[in-house]
């Protein structure tokens, strides 16, 4: 047997989990209904952005508004629900005696509810370009890299609060998930917020924790929108010290450290279920 | 702490005793046993004697002091573990997952192939259009043997069966493990007529052997 043997079948188990898992969550009522109701948002979008004189603008803030704000409420969800029913139920127990580490459970749980999560804003996209088609504006590359940007972005808060579930109960979990991107979407503001020298001397301060905290993706789009003040609730205007700040489409390396803190998150999730009493 | 007892033992603890979550208290306390190639043994006692807890700290799941070893390992180990068939207590360890879905990844899990997941169902007589039926739509007995399947695929060394019926099946299952020089540990509320098929019985009165 080759060295790698053991590894792969590691990954093996950790993928065989995630599909077990990612079958229980699609039978969650909750979930499906949330991507149902995801479906439906698209079409008031579409039928209102019809309506208006600057039909691409409003479609696209409508969108990110649906997937910022649906987005969330379903990362959320997912994260904040990874542990505590299996944990109460004894699911976990059975799923961790048959031989996996517990880092491998908890990799296992969150790897199918990122997927989850995947498959939510997938089924979004798709309906969100069905409608751009419908208004006569045709496929919308921008909007679909701000789909993409946005699925980094939503993992934080929900690899954030599925850390948290393996410690704390599901509500806390989602607030620490709240919190976690909220912190990540001012890492950024207070750095562009620097980056304008609209903070004087606490420009210093904004730029170390932007080089701490996870961040959030600004994709071109919504850079676009916001510069604009089009974005509506997705990306207000912000004005610190009465200076309007303009946020700039995250480069390849806010794409890195955000991936990075994802995988940190998911170290801290296995880290945090070896603990617990199953 | 968590050193093997008997090179043959497969099971052993001596002075088991596991701590309420969050707690000073014992929930478990000086608990006894061991079990070699073939031997069997029924926990038995009241609700919330310590029966399950006993279990789960044998298979790792709670932390325990003592000196325990499962298949000559510590407790959790996942070699050990792997050559450990445990069927849960209860209805909701799988609420929204099929038994051919649990069973194909313990199975996985287990380093088995793929057909034993099959083979473990079919040996503990749930009937083929259970299968692939979420374990929520399923009646009391489905799920019991839903349980039985999740011990038994793969044929482990160990058998550890937390509430088990009193099925055909079950005792099958009992005697060909412990005709394969494997171990059983069963834990119930009502022994009935495991004994003579297991071995003997262990009563624990709040946490302690009786």
């Amino acid at each position: 047997m080759s060295a790698s043997a053991p590894a792969v079948q590691q990954v093996g188990v950790v993928a065989s989990l995630a599909e077990t898992d990612l079958r229980a969550i699609a039978r969650r009522l909750w979930w499906p209904i949330g991507v149902g109701l995801g479906v439906l948002a698209v079409v008031g979008i579409a039928v209102a952005a019809a309506g208006s004189s600057t039909t691409q603008d409003d479609y696209r803030a409508d969108a990110a508004s649906l997937i910022l704000l649906g987005g969330l409420v379903i990362a959320l969800g997912l994260g904040a629900s990874a542990f505590y029913r299996a944990v109460g139920g004894g699911r976990l127990a059975l799923l961790a005696s048959a031989g996996p580490s517990r880092a491998h459970v908890a990799y296992g749980l969150l790897v199918s509810r990122v997927i989850a999560l995947a498959i939510t804003l997938g089924v979004w996209l798709v309906a969100l370009e069905v409608g751009s088609l419908a208004i006569g504006e045709g496929l919308d590359g921008p909007l679909a890299v701000h789909v993409g940007a946005m699925f980094v972005s939503l993992s934080i808060a929900l690899l954030a609060a599925g850390a948290a579930a393996t410690s704390v109960g599901p509500y806390a979990a989602a607030i620490f998930g709240v919190i976690v991107y909220v912190l990540a979407q001012a890492a950024v503001n207070l750095n562009a917020a620097a980056n304008d020298e609209a903070l004087g001397t606490a420009g210093g301060l904004g730029r170390i924790l932007y080089w701490i905290f996870p961040r959030t993706v600004t994709s071109p789009m919504i850079a676009d929108l916001q510069a604009r003040d089009v974005a509506g609730p997705a990306a207000p205007v912000i004005d610190i010290n009465q200076n309007v700040i303009t946020v700039p489409a995250s480069g390849l390396g806010t794409l890195i450290w955000t991936l990075a803190w994802c995988v940190l998150l998911v170290l801290l999730a296995g880290l945090g279920l070896r603990r617990r009493p199953l | 702490m968590n050193e093997p007892q008997t090179e043959a033992a497969l099971v052993a603890a001596r002075g088991l005793a596991v701590q309420f979550e969050g707690g000073q208290e014992d929930a478990v306390s000086g608990v006894d046993l061991e079990l070699g190639a073939g031997d069997g043994l029924v926990l038995t006692g009241g609700e919330g004697s310590g029966k399950t807890t006993v279990l789960r700290a044998l298979l790792g799941l709670v932390p325990a002091t003592g000196e325990i070893s499962v298949l000559s390992r510590p407790p959790g180990d996942p070699a050990a573990l792997r050559r450990i068939g445990y069927g849960p207590q209860g209805e909701a360890f799988g609420r929204r997952n099929t038994p051919l879905e649990l069973t194909r990844f313990l199975a996985r899990a287990r380093g088995a192939p793929a057909k034993s997941a099959e083979d473990g169902l079919a040996r503990a007589g749930l009937a083929r259009e259970a299968w692939r039926r979420i374990v929520a739509t399923l009646d009391i007995e489905e799920v019991r043997r839903t349980s039985l399947a999740c011990a038994i695929t793969a044929s482990p060394t160990v058998l550890v069966l937390d509430g088990p019926w009193e099925l055909t099946e079950t005792i099958d299952a009992i005697e060909a493990t412990r005709a394969a020089g494997g171990a059983v540990l069963v834990a119930t509320d009502d022994p009935g007529d495991f004994p003579p098929f297991v071995g003997p019985v262990l009563e624990l009165l709040e946490g302690a052997p009786g």
